[in-house]
């Protein structure tokens, strides 16, 4: 799985993140966490600046954790083609 | 505030890879596929400045179609048009399928769309999704990305299905 260390680190660390930077955006890379922005952006700029093109966890420290929703993709109607 | 106009009656080009104005998709399109228009996929402004300051090559943008998918929150792009640009995944994000929630990588890019007067959109996270083998009707393009509700809260659009009109306006 792409991230997993990162991932890993995030989760360990989250009860204690969120508590000093609510809805803050945490970058971490590998073990560590790089800072906390106030904006994605802002995050993947910093991790660009300072370790180039690598593999980076950008994620927001919320309560809930935010889901996606795709439904044309999931559910398979990009590829319907109704006859009538 | 830009406005692009994109007429799905007129132009309709049919051979296959022929880039499409931005008044090209025909009817059948609008009704079978939905709004879609013409999108450059590049690496991120932070990571072209990033290639060029080490004096490496900077990808070629992939040319497709983006639809317009007012279900999707997020906009999303195609995993493997980002891994062709050689985009480091940023992140995972929980999907919601029909099978439950399903983790997928996310990916920072720059959209550009030819052809029109929008300007480009600087992502820092898009969803990165299987759209292999998705091509439009009647355009022989593939569809490489999807403009989600996150970058329509930006944009006045107008959907006219009488006269098979898209105005987008931002």
């Amino acid at each position: 799985m792409p991230l997993e260390r990162e991932l890993a680190t995030f989760q360990a660390h989250f009860n204690e993140w969120i508590q000093l930077h609510p809805g803050k955006f945490a970058l971490v890379v590998g073990e560590e966490l790089i800072g906390v922005f106030d904006a994605p952006k802002e995050a993947y700029e910093a991790g660009i600046e300072r370790f180039g093109n690598v593999p980076m966890l950008i994620r927001q420290l919320r309560p809930d954790d935010e889901t996606t929703f795709l439904p044309a993709l999931t559910l398979g109607l990009i590829y319907a083609h109704p006859t009538h | 505030m830009p406005i692009q106009h994109i007429n799905f009656h007129a132009n309709v080009a049919t051979q296959p890879g022929q880039v499409p104005g931005p008044a090209s998709p025909s009817p059948a399109a609008l009704v079978q596929i939905g709004p879609v228009l013409q999108v450059l996929v590049e690496v991120p402004t932070p990571l072209a400045a990033s290639l060029r300051a080490q004096n490496l090559p900077v990808p070629t943008p992939v040319s497709g179609l983006a639809l317009i998918d007012t279900g999707a929150t997020k906009s999303a792009v195609s995993e493997t048009v980002a891994q062709t640009l050689g985009i480091q995944p940023s992140g995972v994000v929980n999907v919601g399928t029909a099978a439950g929630l399903q983790q997928q990588s996310v990916y920072s890019a720059r959209f550009s769309f030819p052809g029109g007067p929008l300007s480009p959109i600087e992502f820092a996270q898009l969803t990165g999704v299987n759209l292999e083998g998705h091509v439009v009707p009647g355009l022989g393009m593939p569809l490489i990305a999807l403009i989600g509700r996150d970058i329509l809260s930006r944009f006045v659009m107008i959907y006219d299905g009488q006269t098979a009109t898209i105005t987008l306006a931002f």
